[in-house]
């Protein structure tokens, strides 16, 4: 009989199998075969064999290698330490072939060969090493023009969707965005100082091809702000071609149902307009985005970690986004100064923003922009609300106030 | 500004120092505890992360990271100890 009974079972059948996937490594690894067998134990003992590592990590930085060790290292010498490195993922995913096979190369000597890319953390994530190949790893990745990615109480490193290199919907430069916010906040991605890490996504358009909105605490997602570009000689085409039934699939699909149509001739109501982009999406040829754009910022996305699942809500409803993108800088650096200053250890802006107050939280970033001279206002407005309140009996002091005082 | 950032590295450290092994520190927490002891000095955060970037590149703190990010005096945890032996066996 198999000495992994259990872990066997996950490599029946016809789909991918991440035990297909060690086992392969394993032809080439120790670390890999007895990643398997400690698994295989987990399985029996039910419960985890990893211990955190909290000391771990190169010279002069405080993230990018998560530590583990095993709590049996003689049973499993290849798994006795099993550190994570991340490393920075480029711009919306676009890497060479050689690149990648430099970074394989390094990992294969000095890792387990074991990768995982790209999760919602975003970085490659190379899975187990050594305290001791650590530094040497660091120096090798350094030497091909690659640096390590955040972890921890950081800045995690920033990605997004690809953007205006292959898609025609976006309206702001993801990857310049990306790039930018990437080397220009090298301090605060190498050299935790928040209460809690901090992620940040591009995305093209409101398709949100990163899923910004439930992954991010930072959303930056393109949008425009006048009219949807309607080519009619286009919509003749899509009516004479029969292959859409446009009123059913499109006209009484748009959420707010603000498209006219008569069977020929299409119009939108603009100011109705969430930009939703479903109507864009189903008929690419006659429909497109505006030409005034910028993009909407949004704050507080996040996954059930200490509380539960968030989305994200707008903050800005529309900002223009052009190299090198101070406003962004600025209206970040507001953010963080206000979480900075009052979140506690392990709260994500999102929860902090909600424990806070929105308003609040709103009032205090634009008295910090204002106070650095920023160009950037932050006003309270109804694109923020997030939820329409289901209590009408619960009155705010200081709006009372403002009415008496009239 | 009038502070010598050596000084301020220093002071920071002490801090970590003197409670070491009772509680620990965020890098945020030393810093706001600065930025309120060096006041009247017009002491920032950036100059503090300068600061912190001292005591880091020299290794007399090190970044830790357990259940969040903490500065630390450097040490050797029992994990890493245990895997150690193991291996000279
Ligand atoms: C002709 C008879 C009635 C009229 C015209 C009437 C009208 C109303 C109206 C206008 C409201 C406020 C709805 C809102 O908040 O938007 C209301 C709420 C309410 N009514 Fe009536 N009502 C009638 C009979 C009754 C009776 C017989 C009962 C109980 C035995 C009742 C119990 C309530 C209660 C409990 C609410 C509060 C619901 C809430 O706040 O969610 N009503 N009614
Ligand atoms: C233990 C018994 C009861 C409880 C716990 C109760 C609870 C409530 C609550 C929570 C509201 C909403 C108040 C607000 O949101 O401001 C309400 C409203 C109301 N209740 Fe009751 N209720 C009780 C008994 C009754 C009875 C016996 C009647 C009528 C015979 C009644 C008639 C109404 C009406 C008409 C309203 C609407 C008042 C308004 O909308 O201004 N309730 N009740
Ligand atoms: S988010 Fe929008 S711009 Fe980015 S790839 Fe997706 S559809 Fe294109
Ligand atoms: S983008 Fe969405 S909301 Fe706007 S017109 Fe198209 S379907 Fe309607």
């Amino acid at each position: 009989m198999s000495d992994t009974p259990m872990i066997d079972e996950l490599e029946k059948g016809p789909w991918p199998s991440f035990v297909r996937e060690i086992r392969r490594a394993g032809e080439q690894s120790a670390t890999a075969r007895d990643l398997i067998n400690i698994l295989e134990l987990s399985y029996k003992d039910k419960k985890t064999h990893w211990k955190h590592g909290g000391v771990v990590g190169v010279r002069g930085y405080g993230a990018g290698v998560i530590g583990r060790y095993v709590d049996m290292p003689e049973q499993f010498p290849g798994v006795a330490h099993f550190h994570t490195v991340r490393v920075n993922q480029t711009s919306g995913f676009v890497y060479s072939t050689k690149g990648l096979g430099e970074i394989m190369d390094i990992w294969d000597k000095r890792g387990s060969g074991m990768t995982n890319l790209h999760g919602s953390t975003g970085d490659m994530v190379l899975l187990g090493t050594n305290s001791d190949e650590l530094d040497p790893i660091f120096t090798d990745i350094s030497q091909k023009g690659w640096d390590l990615g955040g972890s921890g109480s950081d800045l995690r490193t920033p990605s997004c969707c690809i953007g205006p290199a292959r898609c025609e919907y976006a309206t702001i430069d993801t990857l310049a965005i990306t790039r930018e916010l990437t080397n220009y906040y090298q301090d605060e991605l190498h050299r935790p100082a928040f209460p809690y890490k901090f992620k940040i996504k591009v995305a093209g358009c409101p398709n949100d091809c990163v899923a910004s909105v439930a992954r991010a605490d930072l959303s930056i997602i393109g949008t425009w702000k006048d009219d949807i570009k309607i080519d009619q000689a286009e919509v003749d085409n899509y009516v004479a071609g029969g292959g859409i039934d446009i009123m059913k699939e499109v006209v009484m699909l748009c959420p707010t149902q603000c498209i006219d149509f008569d069977g020929k001739k299409m119009e939108i109501d603009n100011s109705n307009c969430v930009r939703c982009m479903h109507c864009i999406n189903k008929m690419t040829k006659a429909l497109s985005v505006g030409d005034e754009k910028g993009a909407t910022i949004l704050l507080g996305a996040k996954a059930p970690i200490v509380e539960g699942a968030m989305l994200a809500s707008v903050i800005v409803p529309f900002m223009e986004l052009e190299e090198p993108f101070d406003n962004l800088k600025e209206l970040i650096e507001a953010f963080w100064e206000v979480w900075d200053e009052d979140g506690k250890n392990k709260e994500r802006i999102g929860e902090f923003m909600e424990r806070m107050g929105k308003g609040e939280f709103v009032e205090e970033v634009g008295r910090i922009l204002e106070e650095n001279d920023s160009e950037v206002k932050l006003v309270s407005d109804v694109d923020m609300v997030f939820h329409p309140r289901e209590n009408p009996y619960i009155f705010y002091d200081e709006y009372l106030e403002e009415v008496s005082d009239e | 500004m009038a502070v010598d950032l050596n000084q301020v590295a220093e002071d920071m450290f002490k801090m970590v120092e003197e409670v070491h092994g009772v509680k620990k520190y965020k890098p945020g927490d030393v810093f706001k505890a600065m930025v309120k002891k060096y006041k009247d000095e017009g002491l920032t955060k950036k100059d503090c992360k300068a600061a912190m970037r001292i005591l880091i590149d020299s290794e007399r703190l090190v970044y830790t990271y357990f259940n969040g990010s903490w500065v630390e005096l450097p040490g050797v945890e029992g994990a890493a100890k245990a895997a150690e032996e193991a291996a000279k066996k």
